[in-house]
């Protein structure tokens, strides 16, 4: 697997590399884009609202941000025989660690040999949710951003590998079948503009299946995450360090490692259009094997009318953890300095451990006008609840601080979405 | 004469109220009539072959262009926007390459012309014999 992995790491150039060697033919290129420049505010002056967790700032206290939701994306699609395609697809935007690598979203060569399966090798989409795969091009889904209770912890944009599609056009519906397997490394913040950064390392696999048929469509999928690397080393050594003096401190130590364990999705998703009302709806329920990576469930649902060139919606949401909050107590007896130390060393277990947690509510309202072609214009009003032990999707603006109350927080969105 | 004249008068307008677009394929394709789920599968991006199973390409005219709004409300119910929405969706997700776009519906008869997997929609008008249709769709109202 591991071999694999580090393969993985070059295929985008060695897609590229291939499909510069069998250029020659009948070959068509095309440009096409999409760009969001998206206002946010929001009001909780202790939390700072973002997009998705690799963001490391975001607005509070009724700041303007202008960089949460604004992005810009170019694709160019090739077209070098009737089997052969490549994208390649390249996104600005704030990130965390910003640069040519993490800029490219997708770059893969595709191979048809029939219509209806397709198999793809390069940087892929994680087809894991529903707006997955184009969560990034407002102009395609009726909100200003995806939903943030669900969304935002879900910010695996894309990995290095191999999958595999298969469309059956049947005389109902449409049914799409999916698995595919790569690997990822991703960098996210740990603070309101602070410099450190957790790194994950993570090999992915799942599989999906979705059936359209006329104004329906329903799906299912499932991912595994395996990580292979330790988010947290420092902790960890500290832990097993302590372990003379904290016999306990092992147990905590094995809740924070992440080498070698797993978390995992099971997702469904639903869609209703009949071109006046549409709803859609997902849950999801998130298993993980390492106390880093908060277990919980996520769901939304939102319903829509829409109004010649007008439409009116209204969202709610939901995230709530599925592991009881972490009591970190520190052994007694000790001599100062010791005792302090082994405090410290308990408050910074409590702090990885239940500082990634994620509790919170939502309801939203918002239209969307679409005023001209391929551009749509978004106002989108929320408020959020969020409790004391969940506030991991929001960046705390004092981070020294701990929230000791539930927070509330009302975020308003504008956006311009178009494509070109 | 009188009912002749109403007639011909009726005639006339039926043909007015059914304001037209036609599906159009290159005359040497063997493919003589579609249904209507397969025209939608093809510009809907659910499928990229005809049928027969021969590769299609599907030619599509510029946003804005009142024949194209009209056909994708007559086939799919749907505005530009949702249709444009829709398929930005498809495309941006790498899962398929857009309809060919063309600026006005000549440059897509010569298109359809000379080439043999594409199919395209136009308003009724006279047509050349080397472009055939495999189906009409008829505007409401």
């Amino acid at each position: 697997m591991f071999c694999i992995t580090r393969y993985c790491q070059s295929i985008p150039l060695l897609a590229l590399l291939t499909i510069a060697a069998v250029a020659q033919a009948d070959v068509e290129h095309r440009f096409s884009g999409f760009a969001t420049l998206g206002l946010v505010t929001s009001d909780n002056p202790k939390l700072a609202f973002r997009r998705d967790i690799s963001q490391g700032d975001g607005s509070y206290d009724d700041s303007l941000e202008w960089r949460t939701d604004s992005l810009i994306g170019g694709q160019w699609d090739s077209s070098w025989s009737s089997n052969f395609d490549t994208t390649v697809q390249l996104v600005a935007k704030d990130r965390h660690e910003n640069n040519l690598n993490n800029s490219v979203e997708w770059a893969f060569v595709r191979y048809r040999p029939v219509d209806g399966f397709d198999l793809r090798l390069g940087r892929l989409g994680t087809d894991i949710f529903m707006l997955s795969d184009y969560r990034q091009v407002g102009y395609a889904f009726p909100w200003v951003r995806p939903p943030h209770d669900y969304y935002t912890l879900l910010s695996l944009y894309h990995f290095d590998g191999i999958d595999l599609n298969k469309r059956l056009n049947l005389r109902q519906g449409t049914l799409n079948l999916k698995v595919f397997y790569g690997n990822s490394d991703q960098k996210f913040p740990t603070g309101l503009r602070s410099s450190d950064t957790t790194r994950l390392d993570f090999d992915v696999s799942g599989a999906s299946v979705v059936w359209e048929q006329n104004d329906w469509k329903l799906r299912y999928s499932y991912a595994n995450v395996a990580i292979n690397n330790n988010v947290a080393q420092p902790l960890i050594d500290a832990l097993d360090a302590a372990v003379p003096l904290w016999p306990e401190a092992a147990d905590w130590a094995g809740m924070t490692a992440t080498k070698g364990r797993n978390f995992s999705y099971h997702e469904v998703g639903f869609g209703y259009d009949n071109n006046h009302w549409w709803a859609q709806a997902e849950a999801t329920q998130l298993r993980s094997a390492t106390a880093i990576v908060p277990q919980s469930d996520h769901a939304y649902l939102s319903i829509g009318r829409r109004f010649e060139q007008f439409s009116l919606y209204a969202l709610g949401g939901v995230a709530r953890p599925t592991r009881e909050a972490t009591i970190v107590t520190a052994p007694a007896g000790y001599p100062s300095p010791i005792a302090e130390q082994l405090t410290q060393l308990a408050a910074a277990t409590a702090r990885n451990l239940n500082g990634v947690r994620i509790h919170q509510k939502s309801l939203g309202l918002g239209v969307r006008w679409d005023f001209a072609a391929k551009m749509a214009l978004k106002v989108q009003l929320e408020e959020f609840r969020i409790d004391r032990q969940g506030t991991n999707l929001w960046l705390r603006t004092q981070s020294g601080q701990a929230i000791t109350e539930n927070q509330k927080s009302q975020v308003t969105s504008v956006s311009l979405d178009v494509l070109f | 004469m009188m009912k002749l004249l109403i007639s011909i008068i009726l005639l006339g307008f039926s043909n007015l109220l059914q304001a037209d677009t036609l599906v159009i394929v290159n005359a040497q394709n063997p493919i003589s009539r579609m249904e209507h789920k397969q025209v939608v599968d093809l510009f809907m991006g659910r499928s990229s072959v005809f049928p027969d199973r021969q590769p299609a390409q599907t030619l599509d005219l510029k946003a804005g262009t009142p024949v194209r709004a009209s056909f994708y409300k007559t086939l799919t119910g749907k505005s530009e926007a949702q249709v444009d929405a829709y398929w930005a969706t498809l495309v941006f997700a790498g899962r398929m390459s857009p309809p060919k776009q063309l600026t006005d519906e000549q440059q897509v008869i010569a298109e359809v012309a000379a080439n043999p997997s594409a199919i395209a929609y136009v308003n009724r008008q006279p047509l050349p014999a080397s472009v055939k249709i495999v189906m009409e769709l008829n505007t409401p109202e």
